[in-house]
C-alpha cells in the first residue's frame, strides 16, 4: 500500500508472511554411533510488517526516509512442536536516512539504524574432557538469551566539484558517530566461567576521493 | 561513467579478543588429567587410574567418581546420562580407582557400534562438601560451609574414556626428557629465574631475557592397523599448565615442543616458587605427565 500524504511525502506499508518447510533438523536417536539421526521435518515462519516515510519534495534541499520493520522469525523441529525464535530473528528494525544539499557542491548526510540483537543459547557451564584435555560447554535454554540491541547514526560530508569532462567529489564520514560499542557476540573464557562481550568497531573516521569520468 | 574512488580509513581503535586468563594457568583447583594404564582394555580386564590434579591455593576439596558403560555415544554429556550408579566419594591421595570391564562387555555389542564400545570414567572435584543432587545437569551437588550451593562454575567434572576392545592396544605416550634453555632439566631440579613485572598476558611484553625455553622429547604416535582393519595414526600433543606465568603456546605437536615460559607473579602472591605441568596425549586416550619446579626471583 503507498500514498502521497502531501507535497513530496510519501507513505508505504507493506505486510509479510513466509512459509519455511523441509528444513533440515538433527533428532537425538541413541541407536546411531554418532547419537543423532537427520530429517527435513523442520518448518518455519517469518511474519512482519514495514513502513516507509520517503521524504522527497521537488524543490527542497532536504531529503530522506524513516523506514520500520516489526518482524518474527520462528522455527520449529516438526509439526507438532510449538514454534520458538530463530536465532536471526529481529524484532525491530528502524533505519533513519537524511540529506541535506547546503549548496555550492555541498551536501550533508545523517543514517541512524537500531536492530534489536538477536537471540542465542548461552553456555551455562563446563564438563572437562580429559582425553581432549579441553572443556565443552554446557548449553542453556535455546535462544533464550538476546544480544544488546545495535544502533549506530553515521554521518557525512560531501563537496563536489563539476570540471568540463568530469567530476570530482571528496568526503569525510564518521561512522558510529556516537562511538557507541554494538555487541557483536560474546566469547568464554577456556572454562565457560566468564563471558565478555565481543564490540564492534568504536567511532570510524573515513575520508574518501571520488571522481566520475 | 566510470567513478574511481579511494578511501582513507581512520585509526581503528578496537581490540578484537577480550582478555581472558589463559587456561594454562592454574589458579584455582583444577582436574589436569586422568591416566589409565590400559587405554584400550580388554573386556575382564581391571584397569588402573591415576588422577593428576592442581590446588594451587590449597582449598578443602571433596572428590566423587563413577563410570557410565556403553554410553549412546563418547560425548560427555551421554555418560552423563548413563552414569551406571551414583558417584562414590573418594580420597586422591588415598585410594586407588580402579575399573573392572566385564567379561560379557562387548557380547551384546552390534559389530557397527564395537569401535565406539567405551566406558566412561566421571571425576567431580567440589570445593565444599559434597552432598547427593545436581548441579544444572551434573549429577553432583556441591555447597560451601555455609550449606550454600556452589555454581556449577566452582565445580570441576571431567571424564575420561576407557576404549574396551577384543584386542587393540594403545600405550600412554612417553616423555623422555626435558631441556630448560637447552640444558637437561631432571625432575629434582629446580630452576630459578626473574619475574616479569609486565600485567599482561601477552608474553612479548616481557622481554627475551626473562622468557625461558622450554622443551621435551616426545616421540611421536603410534601407527598401525586396529582389530578392525583400519589404519591409524596416532597424533601427539603437549599441553603446558602453571600456577604462575605464561607460556607461549598453551600446545604444540610432539614433534615441535619448544615453547617459551616466563614467570609472574601477582603482588599479593608471597609463593616464590611456580609449578609447571606438561601433559602429552594422545588421540586414542592415552595421556602421561612431567612435572617441574621453578623458583621465582
Amino acid at each position: 500500500m503507498e500514498q502521497e500524504i502531501a507535497d513530496g511525502l510519501e507513505v508505504s506499508f507493506e505486510g509479510f508472511y513466509k512459509r519455511l518447510s523441509d528444513l533440515i533438523v538433527a533428532r537425538a536417536d541413541e541407536s546411531q554411533l554418532i547419537g543423532a539421526r537427520f530429517e527435513n521435518s523442520g518448518s518455519g515462519r517469518i511474519y512482519g510488517a514495514e513502513t516507509l516515510l520517503r521524504f522527497k519534495p521537488e524543490r527542497s534541499w532536504l531529503s530522506g526516509f524513516i523506514a520500520y520493520t516489526l518482524s518474527r522469525s520462528e522455527r520449529r523441529n516438526s509439526e507438532g512442536d510449538p514454534f520458538t525464535t530463530f536465532e536471526w530473528d529481529q524484532t525491530h528494525i528502524l533505519s533513519m536516512v537524511g540529506s541535506a544539499d547546503l549548496g555550492a557542491g555541498w551536501t550533508l548526510g545523517a543514517r541512524l539504524r537500531f536492530v534489536t540483537g538477536t537471540p542465542f543459547t548461552p553456555n551455562t557451564g563446563s564438563l572437562l574432557d580429559l582425553d581432549a584435555g579441553a572443556y565443552a560447554p554446557t548449553s542453556g535454554e535455546q535462544y533464550s538469551e538476546r544480544m544488546p540491541d545495535f544502533h549506530q547514526l553515521d554521518l557525512r560530508i560531501e563537496k563536489e566539484w563539476d570540471f568540463e569532462a568530469w567530476k570530482l567529489a571528496a568526503y569525510l564520514e564518521a561512522r558510529n558517530a556516537y562511538n557507541h560499542r554494538s555487541v557483536e557476540g560474546v566469547s568464554y573464557n577456556y572454562d565457560y566461567s566468564e563471558r565478555k562481550d565481543v564490540e564492534g568497531l568504536p567511532i570510524l573516521p573515513v575520508i574518501g576521493i571520488r571522481g566520475e569520468l | 561513467m566510470r567513478t574511481i574512488s579511494m578511501l582513507f580509513v581512520g585509526c581503528v581503535l578496537a581490540a578484537c579478543g577480550a582478555d581472558f586468563e589463559p587456561g594454562s594457568r592454574v589458579v584455582s583447583p583444577r582436574i589436569l588429567a586422568l591416566q589409565a594404564d590400559k587405554p584400550y582394555a580388554r573386556p575382564g580386564e581391571e584397569v588402573a587410574l591415576t588422577l593428576l590434579s592442581a590446588n594451587p591455593e590449597g582449598e578443602a576439596l571433596e572428590w566423587a567418581w563413577g563410570t557410565c558403560t556403553l554410553p549412546a555415544s563418547s560425548t560427555v554429556d551421554d555418560c552423563v546420562e548413563a552414569l551406571d550408579g551414583d558417584l562414590e566419594p573418594f580420597d586422591p591421595e588415598a585410594d586407588e580407582l580402579q575399573v573392572s570391564i566385564a567379561r560379557d562387555l562387548l557380547d551384546g555389542v552390534p559389530a557397527a557400534q564395537r569401535p565406539s564400545a567405551l566406558v566412561g570414567v566421571i571425576v567431580v572435584a567440589c570445593p565444599g562438601e559434597l552432598r547427593t543432587g545436581s548441579t544444572e545437569g551434573v549429577p553432583a551437588r556441591c555447597v560451601d560451609q555455609d550449606g550454600n550451593a556452589r555454581s556449577i562454575h566452582d565445580i570441576e567434572v571431567g571424564i575420561k574414556r576407557i576404549f574396551i576392545r577384543e584386542s587393540d592396544r594403545n600405550g600412554n605416550p612417553a616423555i623422555d626428557a626435558i631441556t630448560w634453555d637447552g640444558e637437561p632439566w631432571p625432575e629434582d631440579e629446580v630452576r630459578e629465574t626473574e619475574i616479569c613485572a609486565e600485567d599482561t598476558f601477552a608474553i612479548d611484553d616481557c622481554s627475551d631475557a626473562l622468557q625461558r625455553h622450554i622443551k621435551l622429547e616426545v616421540p611421536s604416535g603410534e601407527r598401525g592397523r586396529d582389530e578392525f582393519g583400519g589404519d591409524f595414526s596416532e597424533q601427539v600433543i603437549v599441553q603446558f599448565y602453571s600456577t604462575h606465568g605464561l607460556f607461549r603456546d598453551q600446545v604444540r605437536i610432539a614433534e615441535d615442543t619448544d615453547n617459551r615460559w616466563v614467570a609472574q607473579r601477582a603482588d599479593d602472591d608471597a609463593r616464590d616458587e611456580a609449578t609447571l605441568w606438561f601433559i602429552a596425549r594422545d588421540d586414542r586416550g592415552g595421556t602421561s605427565w612431567a612435572t617441574r619446579r621453578v623458583r621465582m626471583r
